[in-house]
């Protein structure tokens, strides 16, 4: 037999027994997926992928042109640049101190947040389709709402058709775990499915089952699960690798993340306890390179800068901050919620990253994706346009429009407004529809709830007043009655 | 035939994919597309209405017929297209005639709103309902039933020319020769073939993280050769326009900004006192002088009866001095915070 032949042999052989293995359907499945791929077609370009709408790329990027001047200017005027290496004797201090940076109190009055949400709103506000024919919107119901991009939004039927889970029959985690509801119900149950799940280590199973609500006990293993983040010993030592990048290097935006979690998490009830966490987190969070991958599917283009005195070579060209991320006012909130479930920072910061890479920059960058942000605050408009029409024709006459009051709930997807028990609820559907729809439901059946009192406010001031305080309010009860009990 | 096309009729918008790649190095016809024609009913007296329907015809080379692979575009607001195409009915002279290779294909879900307006499209040959050989001339005729929009058409039109079809069948040539050869064979001297299906596994699972890896993502250095030293951040961009850069050092933020903001903006440093130590929003200005001094949450004077709100959203509840007087005095909503 000559080598070939025999060489052939073998792999038969290896093909044979293949056949059955667990390879071998994944081979065969990959192979169907790529016969079913339609006749090659031309690519589309990367800044399509990024943001198929021209207008709205543009608009991101004004914005950010925006951002990018202020932070310059701040660099200039406070003589702080943008990144500096830390002297060796900073560089061993910090290192000591890794576990209570919040004990640490450096003078940031002269730092100021880049913007906040509310900045963010005017420029959704001021967003316009060029092409879009707006004389006639005097009639057109696009007027009644701040949001004027007629982008694609569901409406109820269809998100009853899409949030099918949340239905009055089927059992509910925020619901039907309530103290008075016997746990053989439901809950017991309903554990131990959840159990199951955490034990076959099924990430689509961990997605369904989460659509219902993770229990407490199951919650941290179950979004790890849907997220993949395994916390793997190379996870461990990434994380170790940003912490000394954070060690070695002192930037400009560290003392951006300092301010806001001494502004937002230490000033709150819930989340002061976890500041050491969040400074860890967010720290080692902008020191991430891994962070840029997600630039492709985001509208958002990572700052440019060149490295000291090398302007205009592209050898030495470089993001900052390394993972491409500005952190605004109330960034920390995305994080802080997460502190609740883990307490191993490497694995806390796996989870948080990989939520932000899929939902939360979504909620900052201006884009036509569905659960971008301009569709949730014109969806949240929708909503309410028509289901509470007269809510929100009595709002609109007082100077109160809506969104002015839910654009902050929605542009944290309510971190920080919630009690921290309801907004894990809130998350859990967040993961399990992979979708950040449901922020603007509930904002909408925030109003909803609120509508009687609502009717009777005469100013922005008061009306706000009336919607001051979601800490008391059962999230999921909200959703659903919205969703499923609210005649259409 | 047309129960075949309503299957194979899809569009598919541009898949992801390797972004310089061009597939198998295809290179478009060259063809005149010819500027639209808009529709109008009766006597076309100027554009008073918005018309629904457009034409455009795009010629192929004059005397070289060409076998249509496959037509892309990038859409600009048309909801539906027809293609039709002008063929030679026999050899190089024979007469030719038009025909409808595809009709009104849904190009945007719903005609008023956005998804699908500038997408890219491709129309592949087997979609059409009928062979695309011999072609003359193609007509596009697009549809906009919805008045939202002020125009539409397509752009970047191409016409790929169809390739004869090179023997594919390598893949699974390779696989059923495999069954017939093992089918006379015995397993002896072989390697265990357990252990060959892990290792392979192994390696399979090796080379995707590689795959994923490709980027700089994976060495995960943010800096160059240790330096990381930055002072400004380049304002154009991903663009490679050195010369620019200089200028950007130079000019200050270009945003005018309003007096009254400013005067909120000093007006912030004054509020309810803070107890000592404590990051106060209070004591925020803003980097960019166009952010609001309002904070993203406004005062609320408690009027309506709100009970007292505790910690989380207590900001809202706060000021206790109504309306713009609160605004001046401070950025509000914040008053609560660790404030005993």
């Amino acid at each position: 037999m000559d080598e070939s032949t025999e060489l052939s042999l073998s792999i038969a052989h290896i093909a044979q027994r293949l056949q059955g293995s667990h390879l071998h359907s994944q081979i065969e499945r990959q192979a169907k997926v790529s016969r079913q791929l339609p006749p090659s077609h031309p690519p589309a370009p990367p800044e399509h992928l990024k943001e198929p709408l021209a207008y709205m790329r543009k608009a991101q990027a004004s914005w950010e042109k925006r951002i990018l001047k202020s932070l310059n200017s701040m660099s200039t005027e406070l003589g702080v640049p943008l990144a500096r290496k830390r002297p060796a004797a900073e560089q061993k201090e910090l290192t000591n101190k890794w576990n209570e940076m919040g004990t640490d109190e450096p003078d940031l009055s002269r730092f100021r947040p880049v913007y906040a949400p509310k900045d963010f709103l005017e420029v959704l506000i001021g967003l316009r389709n060029p092409n879009h024919d707006s004389c006639e919107d005097i009639s057109a119901r696009s007027q009644w709402g701040l949001i004027q991009v007629p982008l694609n939004v569901r409406d109820i039927p269809h998100l009853r058709q899409a949030y099918s889970e949340l239905n009055l029959n089927s059992g509910q985690l925020g619901i039907d775990d309530h103290a008075h509801v016997h746990p053989d119900l439901f809950e017991n149950d309903y554990v131990q499915i959840g159990k199951k799940v955490v034990v076959e280590q099924d990430s689509a199973a961990a997605q369904q089952y989460s659509r219902r609500g993770c229990p407490t006990g199951l919650r941290a293993d179950l979004w790890a699960l849907i997220l993949n983040s395994t916390n793997q010993p190379q996870d461990v030592m990434h994380y170790e690798q940003l912490r000394a990048g954070v060690i070695q290097h002192d930037l400009l935006v560290d003392n951006l993340i300092y301010k806001d979690v001494k502004l937002t998490a230490s000033n709150d009830d819930y989340y002061f306890v976890f500041e050491d966490f969040l400074y860890q987190v967010l720290l080692c969070f902008s020191r991430d390179t891994a962070v840029l991958e997600h630039f492709k599917y985001n509208s958002a283009t990572p700052p440019k800068s060149f490295l000291h005195g090398k302007v205009g070579d592209e050898e030495y060209a470089v993001v900052y901050p390394p993972n491409g991320v500005i952190p605004f006012h109330g960034f920390s909130m995305y994080v802080a919620p997460l502190c609740f479930l883990y307490n191993e920072p490497s694995k806390l910061y796996s989870v948080f990253r990989e939520m932000y890479i899929r939902y939360f920059f979504r909620l900052h960058s201006i884009s036509s994706s569905f659960s971008g942000i301009v569709s949730l605050c014109l969806q949240f408009e929708r909503l309410l346009q028509s289901h509470l029409p007269q809510l929100f024709y009595h709002l609109r006459q007082i100077g109160a429009q809506p969104l002015r009051i839910a654009f902050k709930w929605m542009v944290r997807a309510f971190s920080g407004y919630l009690s921290t028990d309801q907004l894990l609820l809130l998350w859990d559907r967040i993961l399990g529809y992979d979708s950040l729809e449901v922020v603007a439901v509930l904002a909408a059946a925030v109003f909803a709830f609120r509508a009687e009192n609502l009717m009777e406010v005469k100013s922005l001031a008061s009306a706000e007043a009336v919607l001051a305080d979601l800490s008391t309010l059962k999230v999921i009860p909200l959703i659903q009655i919205f969703l499923f009990a609210t005649a259409i | 035939m047309s129960f075949d096309f309503s299957i194979e009729g899809r569009v598919y918008p541009s898949t992801p994919k390797k972004m310089s790649e061009i597939p198998d190095g295809r290179q478009p016809v060259s063809c005149t597309v010819k500027p639209p024609v808009y529709l109008q009913i009766g006597e076309s007296k100027a554009e008073t209405t918005q018309s629904g329907v457009c034409v455009v015809d795009v010629t192929l080379p004059f005397g070289k017929p060409v076998s249509i692979e496959e037509i892309t575009f990038k859409n600009y607001y048309t909801a539906y297209i027809t293609v039709r195409l002008l063929r030679r009915t026999s050899g190089q002279d024979g007469p030719t005639k038009w025909c409808t290779a595809l009709r009104d294909l849904l190009l945007m879900d719903n005609p008023h709103t956005e998804r699908g307006s500038q997408d890219y499209y491709s129309i592949h040959r087997k979609q059409m309902l009928v062979e695309a050989d011999h072609v003359v001339s193609v007509r596009l005729i697009l549809r906009q039933p919805s008045c939202a929009w002020l125009t539409f058409s397509l752009e970047e039109i191409k016409i790929f020319p169809h390739m004869e079809p090179e023997p594919n069948k390598e893949v699974s040539d390779w696989l059923s020769d495999l069954i017939l050869v093992d089918q006379h064979l015995d397993a002896e001297g072989l390697p265990d073939p357990q252990t060959v299906s892990s290792s392979i596994q192994q390696m399979w699972a090796l080379t995707e993280v590689m795959q994923t890896n490709q980027t700089t993502a994976s060495i995960g250095r943010f800096d160059v050769d240790g330096c990381y030293d930055i002072n400004l951040l380049s304002l154009t961009a991903w663009r490679k326009t050195p010369d620019q850069k200089q200028q950007t050092q130079q000019r200050c933020p270009d945003v005018p900004l309003p007096r009254h903001l400013l005067q909120l903006l000093r007006g912030g440093a004054q509020g309810v006192p803070r107890p000592a130590k404590k990051h106060s929003p209070f004591s925020v200005s803003w980097a960019i002088p166009w952010a609001s001094s309002r904070w993203d949450e406004s005062g609320t004077p408690l009027e309506e009866g709100v009970q007292e709100a505790s910690g989380i959203d207590a900001r809202a509840t706060s000021s206790r001095c109504g309306g713009a007087a609160a605004l001046l005095r401070a950025p509000p909503g914040w008053a609560n915070g660790k404030s005993g």
